[in-house]
């Protein structure tokens, strides 16, 4: 969704930023410097093929996803929502993109990660929040988290666990 | 050269020409069953188009009508709007430079008159415009049937105007008086007059000019301006627009107006240009006909440029070809225009596949 797949990469890399200063002169959009910006961009998180007027359709899933994380991760934002940020992506670049979330959580921006793979989630999340039906239904830490204890409040299903150890004793 | 530059040479260029190509074939077939020789039918519509001056004066004039609205549903296409109200806009869009090119002071000097009656040509234009891109921006009526509504209104309106306000007092026909001396756009044969070449006279006039100017505003505002990306991106993804902060309704108010406005030129070039009065119809079948054009142009201010020229030869070549044959009429015309939309719109991807298998196949790297 972040992507427009009929645009070229030096097109994605611009989405959302299409208004900043340093590529506008008046009206006109510099292609210059849109395109140098996405060659840093591809540069930065090692996207391939790094040709900024290769329509973004043809790049592989998972360097559609690096190109996208690019551009936000090099805005340096405050805060930062991403949903699933490995999905499809090779192992050495979900090693990449994993370092990159850590050292802006060291440089003290707010990242609220989503996915659906507690593995990642335990790993790089310092608290987790769980949701089911639309409400909160618990928050561990990510240290003290375990699979067990996120399935169950995935199902919501904690309390009635903790009812029918009661029951039991 | 690499796929990628092979791939946006099929889909510029070859893909274009062989639908165009198709068309022609079976307007050849057309020839063939009506029983006209369709080499010689060729002839009389190339020579008739392109063979003289006047000829080719006219066929250039035809063809700076089709730019205007080739441009304005080329740019409601890259949002993703299918203007078909170009006919309604063009015509109310006369309306506009029509009042002023009827009511201002007669003595101001043309470098003031000629700019104002374009913007009143564009304003009215993009009037014409707005209500449809309102209905579809905030209450979701879809914009090709609200424009093509609007073309009835737009004419029955103008047929009011003209009768019940515009028209000359004793006058009969449905037609205002004449435009201010100013107003007029000279003819080009006159300008080649004043440097001493002597060509013959047709209607082409410094519209032709305007219409370059707007091809080559509107390829930059598309491609080289913030909001031109917008547009564009709206056109292709509402969602991903939307994530990059892009307000999808304003883009189609906006977008709806441009559109508008470029329609709104037709009037320039057949009032300012040539008939220096309004009247009923001046319009007739340039809206409808840009669609064609931009199809064929594939939304490109070059294509458009090429393909109303290509338009201009039809419609000059075919009404020699009305002339000179006895059993074709202009009407002819409209079929192989149809043939066109057909081959260059509905069945644009028809060669696609196999141009691909033999020119550009995927290439398998390690």
């Amino acid at each position: 969704m972040g992507m427009i797949s009929e645009f070229t990469a030096s097109e994605t890399a611009l989405l959302g930023y299409q208004n900043d200063k340093n590529i506008n002169q008046g009206v006109w959009l510099k292609r210059a410097s849109v395109k140098a910006n996405c060659e840093s961009l591809m540069k930065a998180f090692d996207v391939r093929p790094s040709n900024p007027n290769l329509m973004s359709s043809n790049f592989s899933g998972g360097n559609q996803q690096k190109l996208i994380l690019a551009r936000e991760f090099e805005r340096d934002p405050e805060v930062l929502i991403i949903g699933q940020p490995t999905r499809g992506v090779d192992i050495g670049a979900i090693e990449f993109i994993r370092k990159r979330i850590i050292e802006m959580r060291d440089a003290g921006k707010a990242i609220i990660l989503i996915s659906v793979e507690l593995e990642e989630i335990m790993s790089l999340s310092d608290r987790i929040i769980v949701m089911c039906d639309g409400e909160i239904t618990g928050t561990v830490n990510g240290a003290d988290a375990d699979e067990a204890t996120l399935g169950m409040m995935m199902a919501n299903a904690l309390e009635t666990e903790e009812e029918m150890k009661g029951a039991q004793l | 050269m690499n796929r990628e530059r092979r791939l946006s040479w099929i889909n510029g260029l070859l893909l274009p020409l062989l639908n165009v190509l198709t068309a022609f074939l079976a307007t050849a077939v057309v020839f063939l069953l009506i029983g006209v020789d369709p080499i010689e039918a060729t002839k009389i519509l190339i020579y008739g188009a392109l063979g003289y001056d006047e000829g080719l004066g006219y066929t250039l004039y035809y063809a700076t009508n089709f730019v205007f609205t080739g441009l304005a549903v080329a740019v409601a296409f890259h949002a993703g709007l299918f203007n078909i109200g170009g006919e309604g806009q063009a015509y109310v869009g006369g309306l506009g430079t029509a009042l002023v090119a009827l009511y201002l002071n007669p003595a101001l000097s043309a470098w003031i008159v000629i700019p104002l009656a374009i913007s009143g040509g564009l304003l009215f234009g993009a009037l014409w415009a707005i209500i449809p891109a309102y209905l579809q921006a905030y209450r979701g009526s879809h914009i090709v049937i609200t424009t093509i509504m609007f073309n009835f209104l737009a004419s029955a309106l103008m047929v009011y105007v003209l009768v019940n306000v515009l028209r000359e007092v004793g006058e009969m026909s449905p037609e205002s008086g004449d435009f201010i001396k100013a107003s007029w756009l000279p003819f080009v044969h006159d300008i080649f007059a004043s440097f001493g070449y002597k060509i013959a006279k047709s209607p082409l006039n410094l519209s032709i000019l305007v219409a370059l100017f707007f091809s080559g505003l509107v390829w930059f505002f598309l491609w080289h301006t913030r909001w031109g990306f917008a547009i564009r991106a709206v056109g292709k993804s509402n969602d991903a627009a939307i994530y990059g902060g892009i307000n999808p309704k304003k883009i189609i108010i906006v977008t709806m107006c441009i559109s508008g406005a470029l329609a709104g030129l037709v009037g320039i070039n057949e009032l300012m240009g040539v008939q220096h009065r309004l009247f009923l119809n001046f319009n007739y079948g340039y809206g409808f006909g840009g669609i064609a054009v931009a199809l064929m142009g594939r939304n490109h201010p070059i294509g458009i440029l090429i393909a109303a020229f290509l338009f201009g030869i039809l419609y000059q070549g075919g009404a020699e070809l009305d002339f000179e044959l006895q059993n074709v009429s202009r009407d002819i015309v409209v079929v192989m225009q149809g043939l066109v939309i057909l081959f260059c719109g509905g069945l644009e991807y028809l060669y696609r596949p196999v141009l691909i298998r033999f020119l550009a196949p995927i290439e398998v790297t390690e």
